[in-house]
């Protein structure tokens, strides 16, 4: 070891910190400069010790009855504090703190029910691609207006209509058009296309003919 | 809680060197105490814990107030102790000025203990307090200045080196004639130490 750990070995000795195995090394080579040491440390640390209370022994009493008032108030003030702040909380501030931990699920649940509302919805309208019949022609531009409900069959214009089958007339009030007249021609529905509010009715002629018009397209 | 007011400043005061700022911190630390008390564990003595919040509360003002009075004055004696002299084996003003309990009797020997702390780093100064006055381990004295013991273990042993030093001036002891030479280079250390402090 050099001079500098054993010396701190040493004071550590002193403060009591070192495991028994160091403990008994220092003492086996404590010699009298060392206790000399020793002896010192511990006269300076008493000396810390009284002179530091001696230190606090000017201090009149008087000023620490001033501290103490002080430290009173302080309390009491942090008391007042707690207390406005308690009573300020109004009834519903309480009730909304009280199902603070509800909050988030409950929002959950809402969309989740508003979302099957929206789904249940759109499954009502869904066969839509068959009732609002609208024919995107140059020949009737003011048949149907694009963004209007159009009528169930039968429709009103002569010139167009479908047959419904009462019998065949779903229990959820959706009709099913099977069947299509129109200028004076009848024919099955192939297929209905919708788009941005323009329903277009594709079908086949009787006479299976496939119709080469643009009513067709 | 007010017969530990005293003990409680002599801590703050050896930490700060300050009789208003020991005042204030003993204010705040029996105010935290007031407000905490329902969280106090039990798991060290009420004495421990109180001590622990006066020391938290002084190492917080002293790095507020940085102030590095007797920084280089310790480095230096620092310095020399590594220089090869053999440590803690000529400065022992304490022991020399007679009986020790005569010597704790003696006020000017308590006042140039006192005056002693006051040129200590803050860092030396605080292991002093931790270790002389409040009894701290070296565990939780590293705990408390956030290093290793090992790092505590070195400040301690400098700063009871300087502080001994700083007594022999102080108390003009005089070493003995196989401690002359040693103790002549700390004196001049001492004087070029006083050129630099406030």
């Amino acid at each position: 070891m050099n001079p500098v750990s054993d010396i701190e070995n040493l004071h550590a000795y002193f403060d009591g910190e070192l495991q028994d195995e160091e403990r008994q090394a220092v003492e086996a080579m404590l010699t009298e400069d060392a206790e000399a040491t020793l002896a010192e440390l511990s006269l300076l640390r008493q000396a810390i010790s009284v002179g530091l209370e001696a230190e606090a022994e000017k201090i009149p009493e008087a000023r620490f009855e001033q501290l103490w008032d002080e430290v009173e108030r302080t309390l009491e003030r942090d008391a007042r504090l707690q207390q406005a702040a308690d009573s300020d909380v109004s009834l519903w501030s309480r009730v909304g703190a009280f199902f603070k931990p509800l909050w988030a699920p409950t929002a959950a649940l809402a969309g989740v029910a508003a979302a099957a509302a929206i789904y249940i919805g759109s499954g009502e309208s869904e066969p839509a691609e068959n009732t609002p019949v609208s024919v995107a022609s140059k020949d009737e531009p003011a048949q149907e207006a694009a963004d209007e409900p159009m009528p169930l069959a039968p429709l009103q214009d002569d010139r167009i209509a479908a047959n419904v089958e009462a019998d065949e007339m779903p229990s959820n009030n959706e009709a099913e058009i099977q069947r299509i007249e129109f200028g004076g021609k009848t024919g099955r529905i192939d297929r209905i296309e919708s788009k941005q509010g323009i329903t277009t009715v594709i079908w086949i002629d009787d006479e299976d003919e496939t119709l080469d018009s643009e009513r067709a397209l | 809680m007010v017969r530990y007011q005293r003990k409680v400043y002599s801590v703050a005061f050896g930490y700060l060197r300050n009789q208003e700022d020991a005042l204030d911190v003993v204010q705040e630390a029996f105010i935290k105490v007031h407000r905490y008390l329902a969280k106090f564990e039990g798991n060290s003595s009420f004495y421990t814990w109180l001590y622990r919040i006066v020391t938290n509360l002084c190492i917080d003002h002293l790095r507020k107030s940085k102030r590095h009075r007797a920084l280089e004055f310790d480095d230096k004696l620092r310095h020399e102790s590594k220089g090869g002299e053999t440590l803690g084996t000529h400065h022992r003003p304490l022991s020399a000025m007679g009986d020790p309990a005569s010597v704790l009797q003696r006020q000017e020997i308590l006042d140039a203990v006192q005056d002693g702390l006051q040129y200590l780093s803050d860092k030396h100064r605080a292991v002093i307090i931790m270790r002389e006055l409040q009894g701290m381990s070296y565990a939780e004295m590293a705990t408390t200045m956030g290093c290793s013991k090992g790092t505590i273990m070195s400040r301690l042993f400098h700063a009871r080196r300087n502080m001994q030093k700083i007594l022999s001036e102080k108390l003009e002891y005089q070493p003995s004639e196989s401690n002359k030479e040693p103790a002549e280079k700390s004196k001049k250390a001492m004087k070029s130490a006083e050129a630099v402090m406030p």
